[in-house]
C-alpha cells in the first residue's frame, strides 16, 4: 500500500460531507446573490451585484449590524468577567468546588431558546419587577421597551454561556503550578495582589482563552435563539428593531412575505457575515495551532 | 476584633456570595419549573395573598401545584412525538457524523498531508458559518428532491453543526494517544487500518462516547434548522415548545403553560447527559485543543 495516498481514505467521506453541506451552500447562496429569485418557483434572472447594493444602502443591515456587533461585545464580555468571578470562587474553595461546579454548569444544558422563555416579560423579570416595586419600591423596569430589552437579551446569553468561561478559566486555573502562588506568597503579596499580577496574566497569556472569545464572538454573531424569542414578547416584528440581531433580521426577512426578492437578498446578507466568520476562522486556526504544538 | 469574630465574618461573607452566585443560575430554571406546575411566584412575594373580589375574599397565586401541564403535554401536545423526533434526528446526525468524521480525526492527528490545511480551514469555517447561508440552499433543495420535513434531510442538515465538532473532538483524543503507540505497531507490521481499528479505537473509546453525547446535546437544543427544514411530522423538541405542533413561521407561540412544561422536558435529558460528560465539556468547546 503507497503510504503517500493512505490519508486521502481516511478523509475521503468527509470531504464529500463538506461538499455536500459546505461547498453546495456557499456556491448555491454566490449564485442567488447575484440574482433576482423573488419566489420559488420564477425564473432567476441575473442582476449582478444589485443585493449587495441594495445591502449598503439598506439602513435595517446596517442597524443590525450595529446591534449584532454590540451584542457580541455585551454578552461575550459579561460572560468573560462573571466567568472568570465564578472561576476564581469555585478555585479557593476545595470544600464545595465539586458540588458548586455541578450547579453552575446546568445553564450549559439549556437551549438558547428555552434561556429565551425564562428571561422574558412573563417570567423572570415580572418577578423582579414585583421585587423592584412591591419589596424594595423602586420604579419597575420597562421590558417592553425595545431599547431596554436589549440589554436583557444581551443578559440572557451571558447567563446561558457564564458556565463555559468558568469552566475554561477553572482549567487553565488548575493548570498553574502551584510552586507560583507559594512564591507569591512568600514575597508577601495579599490576595487579590496575587490575583492582579500572577493568576491574572498568566490566564490572559493562555492561547485556549483567545479560542474561546473567538469562539463566543461569532456564536453571538449568529445568535439567533434569544433575540428572537424577544421580538415574540414585545411584538418586534417591523424589520430594524433594537434587538434584532444580523441573524433575526434576516429570519423576519425571510418569513414575512412582505419584502422583495428576500432569497437573494438573504443569501447576500448570509454571504457577508461569512467574510466576517472566515477572518475568524483564521484567529481561531492560529490560535489552536499553538495549543496542537504545545502538547 | 478577635479572631473567632473575624472568622465568622469571613465564613458568613463567603456564603453570602454562594446564596448569589446560586441564585444567578438557579432562579431562572425555577421559575420555569415553577412555571411548569402553574405556580405564581409573583403575589407571594409582593404579599397580595386574600383578596376581596365582589365582597368573596379570593386566594390569588399562592402556592397550588398541579401537574395538569405534564398531563396535557403527554397527551394533547404530542410532546411524546417530539421526544421521539428529536432523538432520532439527534442519534442518526451524530453517528452518521462520527462515522465520517472519526477517520477524518485519525488522519488529522497522525498524519502530514497536502491539503491538510485547507481540509482544517474547511472544518473551521463549517463551525463558524452564518447558518442562513446554509438553510435558504437547503429550503430550496430539500423542496426539488423531497427532503423537507424528512428525518434523512435533518440528519444531512445537522452535519453543518456536528462535523466540525466532531472532528475536532476525536482528534483531541487521538493527539493523547502516545506516539510510541504508533512506532510499535508499524514495527510489527500492522497495517494503518488494523492499527486504526485495532489500537486507536479502543483507546478513544471514552473519548468516542464523551463526543456522541456533546454532540447529541447541542444537536437537541438546536432551534433555527428545525424551525424551518422541519414540518410537523419531523418536529424537534425545540421547534415544538415554540410553535407547537404542527405549525410554522411568525412568532406565533404556543401557551405560556405548554412552553415552560416542554422547556422543563427538554432540559433534563440535556442536563442528565451535560452532567455525564462534565469532564469533557471544555474538550468540547474548545475544539478538543483544551483540556
Amino acid at each position: 500500500m503507497n503510504t503517500k495516498y493512505l490519508p486521502y481514505l481516511f478523509i475521503i467521506p468527509t470531504v464529500v460531507a463538506l461538499l455536500i453541506v459546505e461547498a453546495y451552500p456557499i456556491v448555491y447562496s454566490l449564485y442567488l446573490s447575484v440574482t433576482e429569485f423573488s419566489t420559488l418557483t420564477t425564473e432567476p434572472v441575473f442582476i449582478g451585484f444589485d443585493n449587495y447594493v441594495r445591502m449598503i444602502y439598506d439602513e435595517n443591515f446596517w442597524i443590525s449590524l450595529r446591534v449584532t456587533l454590540l451584542y457580541v461585545f455585551g454578552s461575550v464580555s459579561l460572560a468573560f468577567v462573571l466567568g472568570l468571578s465564578f472561576a476564581v470562587l469555585l478555585f479557593r474553595d476545595i470544600e464545595y468546588r465539586k458540588r458548586l461546579q455541578t450547579v453552575l454548569i446546568l445553564p450549559i444544558a439549556i437551549s438558547p431558546l428555552i434561556a429565551g422563555v425564562f428571561f422574558s416579560p412573563a417570567a423572570i423579570w415580572d418577578d423582579i419587577n414585583v421585587v423592584l416595586k412591591f419589596v424594595l419600591g423602586l420604579p419597575m423596569i420597562d421590558v417592553y421597551n425595545a431599547n431596554f430589552a436589549f440589554s436583557l437579551v444581551v443578559v440572557a446569553d451571558a447567563w446561558l454561556w457564564t458556565p463555559l468561561f468558568m469552566l475554561v478559566f477553572l482549567s487553565v486555573l488548575q493548570s498553574i503550578p502551584k510552586e507560583t502562588y507559594e512564591a507569591a506568597e512568600i514575597h508577601g503579596a495579599s490576595n487579590f495582589q496575587t490575583f492582579r499580577r500572577v493568576t491574572f496574566p498568566l490566564i490572559i497569556r493562555s492561547p485556549v482563552i483567545f479560542i474561546i472569545i473567538a469562539l463566543r464572538s461569532i456564536d453571538a454573531f449568529r445568535s439567533f435563539e434569544i433575540p428572537f424569542t424577544w421580538a415574540g414578547w414585545i411584538g418586534a416584528e417591523s424589520l430594524g428593531s433594537p434587538i434584532d440581531t444580523l441573524s433575526l433580521f434576516m429570519y423576519k426577512l425571510l418569513i414575512f412575505p412582505a419584502y422583495e426578492s428576500p432569497f437573494s437578498y438573504i443569501a447576500t446578507i448570509a454571504l457577508t457575515m461569512l467574510m466576517i466568520s472566515l477572518v475568524i476562522t483564521t484567529i481561531l486556526l492560529k490560535f489552536s495551532d499553538m495549543l496542537w504544538e504545545e502538547k | 476584633m478577635d479572631d473567632g469574630y473575624r472568622k465568622t465574618l469571613m465564613k458568613s461573607k463567603r456564603y453570602i456570595v454562594y446564596v448569589l452566585v446560586l441564585l444567578w443560575v438557579l432562579w431562572p430554571i425555577a421559575i420555569m419549573v415553577l412555571e411548569s406546575f402553574r405556580i405564581d411566584l409573583s403575589p407571594l412575594l409582593s404579599g397580595r395573598g386574600v383578596q376581596w373580589i365582589a365582597g368573596v375574599p379570593f386566594y390569588s397565586g399562592g402556592f397550588r401545584p398541579s401537574t395538569i401541564n405534564y398531563f396535557e403535554a403527554f397527551s394533547f401536545v404530542a410532546f411524546p412525538r417530539l421526544m421521539v423526533n428529536s432523538t432520532i434526528i439527534a442519534l442518526t446526525s451524530v453517528v452518521s457524523c462520527l462515522l465520517i468524521g472519526t477517520p477524518t480525526a485519525y488522519a488529522l492527528a497522525r498524519f502530514k498531508f497536502r491539503g491538510k490545511n485547507l481540509l482544517q480551514f474547511s472544518l473551521m469555517a463549517l463551525r463558524t458559518i452564518s447558518p442562513f447561508a446554509v438553510i435558504v440552499p437547503f429550503y430550496w433543495i430539500y423542496g426539488q428532491l423531497n427532503l423537507w420535513n424528512t428525518y434523512y434531510g435533518m440528519m444531512i442538515v445537522y452535519w453543518v453543526i456536528n462535523l466540525p465538532v466532531v472532528v475536532w473532538m476525536m482528534r483531541g483524543f487521538f493527539n493523547d494517544i502516545p506516539k510510541n503507540i504508533w512506532e510499535t505497531a508499524t514495527l510489527y507490521g500492522a497495517s494503518e487500518f488494523r492499527i486504526f481499528r485495532k489500537i486507536a479505537l479502543p483507546l478513544v473509546v471514552p473519548g468516542l462516547i464523551a463526543t456522541v453525547i456533546f454532540a447529541f446535546v447541542l444537536t437537541w437544543n438546536e432551534f433555527l434548522f428545525a424551525s424551518i427544514l422541519t414540518g410537523p411530522e419531523t418536529g424537534t423538541v425545540t421547534k415544538g415548545i415554540w410553535f407547537g405542533m404542527g405549525e410554522a413561521g411568525g412568532f406565533k407561540v404556543v401557551e405560556w403553560d405548554d412552553i415552560n412544561t416542554g422547556g422543563v422536558l427538554a432540559f433534563i435529558p440535556a442536563m442528565a447527559l451535560v452532567l455525564v460528560i462534565r469532564r469533557y465539556l471544555v474538550h468540547g468547546f474548545t475544539m478538543g485543543s483544551y483540556r
